[in-house]
């Protein structure tokens, strides 16, 4: 995890998958937060991922923080940032990113919440095991 | 032995998943006009989707990474949105055309005007993309499909000159009625018939449904290598049959019923019938993969959860894409669009847009962070390498070649 | 954030979207050009020989289509051929000739010497396409043995149409 913590390291994992504790799709790392210690060294202390996270670092300037106030919403109040993942709650990087956590308490799974409950719960058989 | 059945049962599929619409039109058109001086074309071509296909399979085996995931990776999400974009909007046109050819295939038999058989076929397509496990599906339409096989058969009844076949293919010459522009164009749209993105989104994504690990890189490698120069020499023979029925007569292939006359006149009632269910089962199983692809690349580039492997609640962004992407062709297709112009037209733009996928397969396919031993080869690197200048080449004279020759009218 | 270091990787990004965005744009303009596309390269014509060009392009549809719709009478007379799947390419056939016709029509003849080419071709592709339909109108009836006895009509209009595209290219 050390080279992890190392800013050429954080460009390497940007963009990756991210894959929730029961083994499914979580987003992508969309941006990273950093900090800056006392003594110049750069780290990161957490991924970000959800939908404004990307807006925003595209440089849509509206687009973004309507997005981030969407994902707020939509995902339950327990997550302060539902967009921020801290890197404790990061098991594993990879060709993929596994995190300790779950995605429903992701800000990634804003809109898949909203697609599932508006759309594609009312179609028949979207319960049904594909094999 | 279960491993051999599985090994021969991937190999018919890709004979019969590697013939499409685009293929048909392409291959059928091409002989008509130049007889068989482009069948070269067709081996390049066959050859390019063999080397970026394998890479691609190899690459989602060993990583689980599909395509879009690495485009997005690679690319970051400005060049790789672009990308997104164009290669979702070619998607979107080839699935129009395929959904076409299913009509189309369907009116064939039933006497009904194929522009009403449209929103059945789209139908058809959906409910079969919600409901029937991916295997079970790959297997259904990939054996179907093998009833194109009916074209080879067609050709050896008519017993056609082979000498002279041969050395229209191996003296190509431009016909003195034509201009190297609509040549070259025609090369290109065989091309990109041979080499389509969507086969390799649907591939390399496949591959992750089907669980594929490093023990399946034999499994790849047979589907590859085997299938698609299969699925090459069904190509050729169409090319064959419309160059001994269709050249001499000075017919041009305007529309899709034509490509099987020939079939007709050598083998009849049941073998026109044979290849009617091959070129419904061929076009729908593309019209399958393409709906699936635009759902693939869009959940990819997001990360959001895709695939058949889950139940569609728990892939709702992925299933809605593709149900949008159908909807919105469905309606496409009802404006009474030409289903061979929008063919022509996809096949064409899918060889332009080669680069923007195929690129970041060759980065990441040379990456030891990624593959480890498994990095491509010293022959196919090299083999790979020509290919991207190749593909680059394509890239660059499409669309100034589709102004010229106003789209090879 | 990383957009606040200098120079991060997006800057390259960004110079790489444009590019990227440009050939979006051009896939973009070519589907709207696409829908608007038409079958021929018929349009506007100040002279007589680019007119008597286009002359022949038409008839060699014509040609085309007409050769078709022999092909498949013949075939169906042997019983190759399903009548539905007959009667598709027949009518397609018809459908080609019909939309040919409406696109030399529609191109404004030069001179008089054009006049006269308009009118000889026009009287070949009306008469092709008579033949056409009354073959399609057989085949819909489901009358497929007889369809290749009554093709002698659309036979002489093929040599014809051909004799036009020889004397004229």
């Amino acid at each position: 995890m050390t080279a992890a913590r190392k800013l050429w390291a954080v460009l390497d994992i940007m963009d990756r998958q991210l894959i929730d504790r029961q083994d499914r799709f979580a987003g992508t790392v969309d941006d990273v937060e950093l900090a800056v210690a006392d003594d110049g060294t750069i780290s990161v202390t957490a991924l970000l991922a959800g939908p404004g996270v990307l807006a925003r670092r595209m440089r849509f300037h509206r687009l973004g923080p309507w997005l981030e106030r969407f994902a707020r919403w939509a995902v339950p109040a327990e997550s302060e940032d539902p967009a921020r993942i801290p890197l404790g709650r990061v098991a594993d990087i990879g060709s993929a990113i596994h995190l300790s956590l779950d995605h429903e308490d992701m800000a990634t799974m804003a809109t898949e919440r909203w697609f599932r409950d508006n759309i594609i719960d009312h179609i028949p058989g979207s319960t049904d095991a594909a094999e | 032995m279960k491993k051999i059945l599985s090994i021969t049962l991937g190999i018919l599929t890709a004979i019969g998943g590697f013939v499409d619409i685009g293929d048909l039109v392409a291959n059928a058109a091409t002989g008509a006009r130049f007889k068989m001086a482009l069948a070269g074309v067709v081996l390049i071509g066959v050859l390019g989707i063999i080397v970026y296909a394998e890479m691609s399979g190899r690459v989602a085996a060993i990583t689980g990474r599909p395509v879009f995931d690495l485009v997005r990776e690679r690319l970051g999400p400005n060049a790789g949105g672009a990308n997104l974009i164009a290669s979702f909007i070619i998607n979107l046109l080839t699935l129009c055309a395929e959904l076409g050819g299913v009509a189309l295939a369907l009116s064939m038999i039933a006497s009904v005007n194929y522009i009403l058989l449209i929103p059945v076929a789209a139908f058809l397509v959906w409910i079969v993309i919600w409901k029937m496990p991916f295997e079970r599906m790959e297997e259904m339409f990939g054996l179907l499909g093998l009833m194109l096989i009916t074209f080879l058969v067609a050709l050896f009844h008519l017993h056609p000159p082979w000498h002279e076949l041969l050395h229209s293919a191996s003296h190509p010459a431009i016909p003195k009625n034509e201009t190297p522009f609509t040549f070259a164009y025609y090369a290109i749209a065989l091309f990109g018939a041979a080499m389509t993105p969507y086969e390799v989104f649907f591939f390399s994504s496949g591959a992750v449904e089907e669980k594929w690990t490093v023990d399946d890189l034999n499994l790849n490698r047979a589907n590859v290598y085997i299938g698609f120069p299969l699925g090459g020499l069904l190509s050729l023979s169409i090319m064959a049959l419309t160059t001994v029925v269709f050249a001499p007569r000075m017919i041009s292939v305007d529309t899709l019923p034509q490509v099987a006359l020939p079939v007709a006149l050598s083998v009849g009632k049941v073998g026109l019938g044979l290849l009617i269910i091959g070129i419904f089962a061929a076009t729908f199983g593309a019209a399958l993969e393409t709906a699936m692809s635009s759902g693939y690349c869009v959940a990819q580039y997001f990360g959001w959860q895709w695939g058949k492997f889950v139940k569609p609640r728990e892939a709702a962004r992925f299933h809605v894409v593709m149900l949008a992407a159908i909807v919105a062709t469905t309606l496409f297709a009802l404006t009474g669009v030409d289903p061979v112009k929008v063919t022509e037209y996809s096949i064409v733009l899918s060889a332009a847009a080669l680069p923007l996928t195929y690129f970041p397969i060759l980065l990441i396919s040379n990456d030891r962070h990624y593959m480890g031993d498994h990095v491509n080869g010293r022959v196919l690197n090299f083999l790979a390498s020509i290919y991207m200048v190749i593909i680059a080449v394509v890239a660059v004279v499409t669309i100034p070649l589709m102004i010229i020759t106003k789209a090879g009218a | 954030m990383l957009s606040g270091l200098p120079c991060s990787v997006d800057c390259h990004r960004v110079r790489r979207f444009i590019r990227r965005l440009s050939l979006v744009l051009a896939v973009i303009a070519l589907l709207g050009a696409m829908t608007r596309c038409v079958p021929h390269p018929v349009g506007t014509t100040r002279t007589y020989a680019s007119y008597k060009g286009k002359a022949t392009t038409t008839a060699e549809g014509a040609v085309s289509a007409a050769r078709t719709v022999l092909l498949m009478t013949h075939t169906a007379a042997k019983r190759n051929a399903f009548s539905s799947y007959t009667a598709m390419v027949i009518a397609d056939a018809e459908d080609g000739i019909s939309g040919l016709i409406g696109t030399f029509d529609s191109v404004q003849p030069p001179n008089a010497e054009a006049d006269r080419l308009h009118e000889r071709l026009d009287t070949l592709l009306s008469s092709a396409l008579t033949n056409v339909q009354a073959l399609r109108v057989a085949a819909r009836r489901g009358v497929v043995a007889e369809l290749a006895g009554r093709a002698g009509p659309l036979r002489s209009d093929v040599h014809k149409l051909q004799a036009f595209v020889d004397a004229h290219q």
